[in-house]
């Protein structure tokens, strides 16, 4: 094989790998979208669980059944809202979702090499302040789109506002 | 004090005329006004047509939600009266627009600050941009009479501590503190406006001029968006109008009304965009450019004492102090004033994660947040943002933060560190991604200046939009003119906050009441005559 057939050889292999990966991420992308007409799908659940933990990583409680009720109560504000978005934004959170968890383009996104899964709250959060403090357009507006949607959800939530020390408004 | 009565509950009884589009089948409809939005465009122009004789549709695309839907609960607030449900932003996501999609649209939801249009704007449009007719003395009248049909009055309730800190602060630094005033009557000084007032103290378009509407006779339609108008013969023929679910998307039969004029007041971002989705003729390519928005650069500053930001009159000080420019304050102006903070939007401009946010949390109770409000389109170098339509016919605003509107962001929070170090502050944090709670004036100058330029770290957010369809002393130069009737389509007005052709430099809704007054005025005229 002489030089030039040997180039061309790799270059083509090169290519077919780069190509069958993108595929492998769409589709895999795909599989994890995280929304569908009526709002969250079960992998969409599981990332933004994932996210949630991270946001409140100090707001939770150590005891476990307590801690679970806060994530189960905030997960439920947060499908709520998920469900209440229009057709397109929901297409959209849907595919920075399953961004978000597949292998590929969740490390482009956020850094993260490990399923989240694997990661204890305070590596989520440590995770999502490096997104956070990025200079990075992509990353930038998945940090943005992910925490203003768990805030605002968990802590516009009559229930949860009690994390915040907030009294509540004046009675009439 | 009492609880007044919910107007709407005891007008529905009565026979007012008032639809859920997506109750209704797919039907013509016909009257001698349209009127597309219901805020404080909108509800201005339709008492007074209604009260000039004419039939008068209103067609909203949010809800119908009263005082007795109303109970301080933001979650219920931000799902219901905002537009996409309290998460719109710009098309990059660097700045949070909360903007009001409602019966009432943003009135309902305003914290009540009433400004007239400073005369430094005015004298600006009508100097530097031609517009001498409208800046005449006699909008000042305008501004008269809906000062009184909306009660906007001093506010001579003891300040909350939020703003009393506020106005100590800038009377210790050598400024001009100054009291906002406030269209409420019987106000109950709960803090909860941004919720839609409980009470009806508020004089909001939903408790004014929209029962006066009906009252009159006119009819509303609510759960409808304006989806396009139809043109023929150089007019527009009929208004479609899609009946929309809370969450925007479509929920039952297009509805074509006909009018014999069109008035759109749907309000900065959708106004332009309805035009667009339109094909609205545009040879100077005016719709949609020049939208403004107040960049807003916040601050927050924790104090020994507890200040509980959520509770009280939430904007009742401010300082016009950093308005002109000067030697010590060059480049984009800005006012300064103090913001509410209930735990759901605390948690969005607190900023940050994890232990981080909770430490933020930590002390809320004892944190004054004040916001720099930036005076954006008085400068070459500050053309606002351009609205684009997305795949679904929705509006998108890409308004890019330049490096003039950053310095100005800069500057906002060096005042207001200043103002917040004079008035007691323990620590000051402006909202910028890379900022630390800095325990003196001297650490706040230095630490300020070294925060990156990158646009999503400013944390910027918006309450207003203006421009997008500005009027101009010619059709080269405005989508309007002075009259706020469409320079080419002769049965087409805008009465709205997508006219202005700057932002206003102040809080815009008695601007936008006296410019709808203004026109409405003249459009009564032209239609009673035409019909004489």
């Amino acid at each position: 094989m002489n030089r030039r057939d040997w180039l061309r050889r790799t270059a083509g292999v090169s290519g077919g790998l780069v190509a069958a990966g993108s595929l492998g991420t769409l589709a895999h992308i795909w599989v994890l979208r995280g929304t569908d007409a009526k709002g969250l799908t079960p992998a969409g659940k599981a990332i933004l669980g994932q996210m949630t933990r991270g946001v409140l990583t100090g707001f939770l409680a150590a005891n476990e059944t307590q801690r679970q009720l806060i994530l189960g109560h905030a997960m439920a504000s947060i499908e709520a809202g998920a469900a209440g978005l229009p057709k397109l934004v929901k297409l959209q959170l849907g595919g920075l979702l399953a961004a978000v968890d597949s292998p590929a383009t969740r490390y482009l996104l956020t850094g993260v090499s490990s399923p989240w899964e694997k990661l204890g709250d305070a590596e989520v959060a440590q995770a999502l302040d490096r997104m956070r403090l990025s200079s990075d357009l992509p990353t930038l507006v998945a940090y943005k789109a992910l925490r203003n949607l768990v805030c605002l959800q968990v802590f516009s939530d009559r229930h949860l506002q009690a994390l915040t020390l907030y009294p509540g408004p004046m009675d009439i | 004090m009492s609880k007044l009565p919910d107007p709407f509950v005891q007008g529905l009884s009565s026979g007012w005329k008032v639809h859920d589009a997506r109750l209704l089948p797919a039907t013509t409809l016909t009257c001698d006004v349209v009127i597309i939005g219901s805020g404080a465009g909108g509800g201005i122009t339709a008492e007074m047509l209604t009260q000039a004789g004419l039939k008068v549709l209103i067609v909203e695309e949010g809800p119908l939600k009263t005082s007795t839907d109303f109970r301080q609960n933001e979650a219920e607030a931000y799902a219901t009266l905002y537009q996409e449900g309290g998460a719109r932003q710009s098309m990059d996501r660097a700045i949070s627009i909360l903007q009001g999609r409602c019966v009432g649209g943003s009135t309902v939801v305003n914290y009540t600050t009433s400004f007239r249009t400073p005369k430094s704007t005015l004298a600006h449009w009508r100097d530097d941009l031609g517009l001498k007719d409208i800046t005449s003395p006699s909008l000042q009248d305008s501004f008269a009479h809906m000062e009184q049909r909306l009660h906007i009055t001093p506010w001579d309730v003891p300040l909350n501590r939020n703003n009393s800190l506020l106005e100590a602060g800038i009377q210790a630094t050598g400024l001009q503190a100054h009291r906002i005033q406030r269209n409420v009557k019987g106000c109950w000084n709960l803090g909860s406006c941004g919720m839609g007032c409980p009470t009806n103290a508020k004089q909001s378009m939903l408790v004014t001029t929209l029962p006066a509407a009906l009252q009159g006779g006119a009819t509303l339609v609510h759960h409808l968006r304006a989806e396009r108008f139809e043109f023929g013969q150089g007019l527009v023929q009929r208004l479609i109008a899609q009946p929309v679910a809370l969450s925007g998307d479509p929920a039952g039969a297009l509805i074509t009304i006909q009018a014999k004029h069109y008035v759109l007041a749907a309000g900065g971002i959708n106004s332009p965009a309805m035009l667009m989705r339109s094909d609205m003729p545009d040879v100077p390519g005016l719709i949609g450019r020049r939208t403004f928005l107040h960049p807003v650069a916040f601050s927050a500053a924790r104090f020994d004492e507890k200040v509980e930001p959520w509770a009280g009159a939430p904007q009742t000080v401010y300082t016009d102090s950093f308005i002109p420019r000067s030697i010590l304050n060059p480049g984009i102006g800005f006012k300064i004033e103090a913001i509410p903070l209930h735990p759901g939007l605390a948690s969005i401009l607190f900023g940050g994660v994890g232990q981080a946010l909770m430490q933020r949390f930590e002390g809320y109770a004892n944190t004054q947040m004040l916001h720099g409000l930036l005076r954006d389109g008085f400068e070459p170098e500050s053309q606002g943002g351009r609205v684009h339509l997305n795949l679904d016919g929705s509006a998108l605003l890409n308004y890019p933060l330049t490096d003039h509107v950053k310095s100005g962001f800069k500057r906002a929070w060096l005042a207001m560190a200043d103002i917040q170090f004079a008035s007691g502050a323990r620590d000051v944090l402006p909202l910028h991604e890379q900022a630390k709670p800095y325990t003196s004036r001297a650490q706040a100058r230095q630490g300020i200046q070294e925060l990156s330029d990158v646009a999503h770290h400013l944390g910027a957010g918006s309450a207003h939009v203006m421009g997008g369809c500005a009027m101009g002393a010619t059709p080269e130069q405005g989508v309007v003119d002075q009259r706020g009737r469409h320079w080419t389509v002769s049965n087409l007005s805008i009465h709205d906050g997508s006219v202005l052709p700057t932002s206003v430099g102040a809080n815009p809704q008695l601007s936008i009441y006296g410019l709808a007054h203004r026109f409405s005025l003249g459009l009564i005229d032209h239609l009673t005559q035409a019909a004489s």
